[in-house]
């Protein structure tokens, strides 16, 4: 083997000039624009995670907005349910009461109406007793004793009944 | 010797002597690769355009670019020690891998010219190709002076791949080595050569000895490792060529693509493994290792 230091430094010197060459000319600008383009890149991933931050930070505050607005609504919900279970029970309790006065109304009118009728069916019968008292005894009969009579026979009648 | 042998040399041949040095065969080689890296480097820097749609060579610059650089940011794990070494790693790789193809192309050592027949202008004036092959083997200085005395007008290959000579591994094993130590110095001062000389105990004192020899055999490990495995597969290219001409070299110039590839990372690899190590105190290397 044949080593010459004189083809070493040569080849030193060479290679000197290679990486000289290949780092002026092709090392220097690419390396520049690759760190140029990764920081755009970098600048531009860093706003995208801003935008993405927005992003969720929206999504937060619609979701705590509909969770609020859901919140509202539930409450109005129960809210409007009580109220018109309280309408409702206060309808119900003057329906009742409205009903209770009518019946009694109506079982006044009834008692009254009954008591007419009573009244009105006891003079016809009265009239009739007394025709057919006048028609048994013959003879005709004052109103005392007409009176008297008919009392005593709608009494027995009222009884029997 | 006859042109028309199976030419065999261990050591570059000198194809012409230019005001009294001597050109050998390999160092022609290294200079047209050199020349082409050069001349490729200018016309991508005319064509060079700061775009973010790269397209053609550019893309291409840039892809190889920016995986030397990732590669180099790999075992640094420091953007500015990467900053610092990847323009000689990227050079040691791109230098080392062109010149271990070059040696693999149709005509590199096969065109042969006659020693002392190419003019002192460095223009080639006779070229003999080869026919029918003989093996000759030139092994030892000693032999090659030797012969000279004998024939005035020896033949000897034009092209040699520079990594397949010695003298051009050992340029590169010493720039590498070199540029270790200004590493080491640039980042830790004086104290990097602690490692070296130290005085505080027998033990360091001989541990720093055997990191003085550690230095040598790194330039010795490098130079001889890139030159056995490109010199070899030149050999057995050359051997399998000249014992079946068709089909049967292909598998092997296939692996010799892979040598060369191998090799050029292999060589890069080491050296900026030494260069981080050479930045990093005894401290911080003690720490690394606690952590790992």
């Amino acid at each position: 083997m044949d080593i010459q230091l004189a083809q070493i430094i040569f080849q030193i010197i060479n290679f000197g000039v290679v990486l000289g060459a290949l780092t002026y000319f092709i090392y220097k600008p690419v390396l520049k624009l690759l760190n140029d383009r990764r920081e755009r890149v970098a600048a531009a991933a860093a706003a995208a995670g801003e935008v993405m931050q927005d992003k969720e930070d929206l999504e937060r505050l619609r979701e705590k907005t509909l969770l609020k607005a859901s919140q509202k609504a539930k409450k109005m919900e129960n809210d409007i349910r009580s109220e018109a279970q309280a309408q409702a029970k206060l309808m119900l309790e003057q329906s009742k009461k409205e009903i209770a006065a009518r019946e009694a109304k109506f079982s006044a009118e009834l008692s009254k109406m009954k008591k007419e009728e009573m009244r009105s069916m006891e003079a016809v019968m009265k009239k009739a007793a007394l025709t057919m008292a006048e028609k048994v005894i013959g003879e005709s009969l004052d109103n005392k004793k007409h009176q008297k009579l008919l009392d005593e026979q709608i009494d027995q009648v009222i009884k029997s009944l | 010797m006859a042109a028309d042998s199976l030419h065999v040399s261990i050591s570059a041949e000198t194809v012409v002597n230019v005001f009294g040095l001597p050109i050998s065969n390999s160092i022609f080689t290294s200079l047209l690769v050199s020349f082409f890296l050069v001349g490729f480097a200018i016309y991508f820097r005319s064509k060079f355009k700061e775009t973010d749609q790269p397209s053609g060579l550019q893309n291409f610059v840039e892809m190889v670019v920016d995986a030397l650089y990732n590669f180099v940011y790999s075992i640094t794990e420091n953007h500015k020690k990467s900053a610092l070494f990847f323009p000689i790693i990227a050079s040691f790789f791109i230098f080392i891998i062109m010149n271990n193809y070059v040696g693999l192309l149709p005509g590199v050592g096969p065109i042969m010219v006659e020693e002392g027949k190419i003019g002192q202008n460095g223009i080639v004036t006779e070229v003999l190709a080869s026919s029918e092959p003989e093996i000759e083997v030139t092994e030892a200085a000693d032999s090659i002076a030797a012969e000279e005395h004998k024939e005035e007008h020896k033949a000897v290959p034009l092209l040699r791949a520079a990594t397949a000579d010695l003298n051009t591994t050992l340029a590169l094993a010493i720039i590498s080595v070199f540029l270790t130590q200004v590493f080491g110095v640039s980042h830790l001062g004086l104290a990097y050569f602690k490692k070296f000389i130290d005085f505080s105990n027998p033990i360091n004192f001989f541990v720093g000895i055997l990191e003085i020899i550690l230095e040598v055999a790194k330039i010795v490990s490098f130079a001889f490792r890139l030159f056995g495995n490109i010199f070899a597969g030149e050999v057995l290219l050359v051997v399998m060529t000249y014992l079946v001409a068709i089909a049967v070299p292909a598998p092997f110039y296939a692996l010799e693509l892979f040598v060369g590839f191998i090799q050029a990372l292999v060589f890069s690899m080491l050296s900026l493994i030494f260069f981080n190590l050479a930045t990093k105190g005894h401290h911080e290397e003690e720490h690394e290792t606690a952590a790992a």
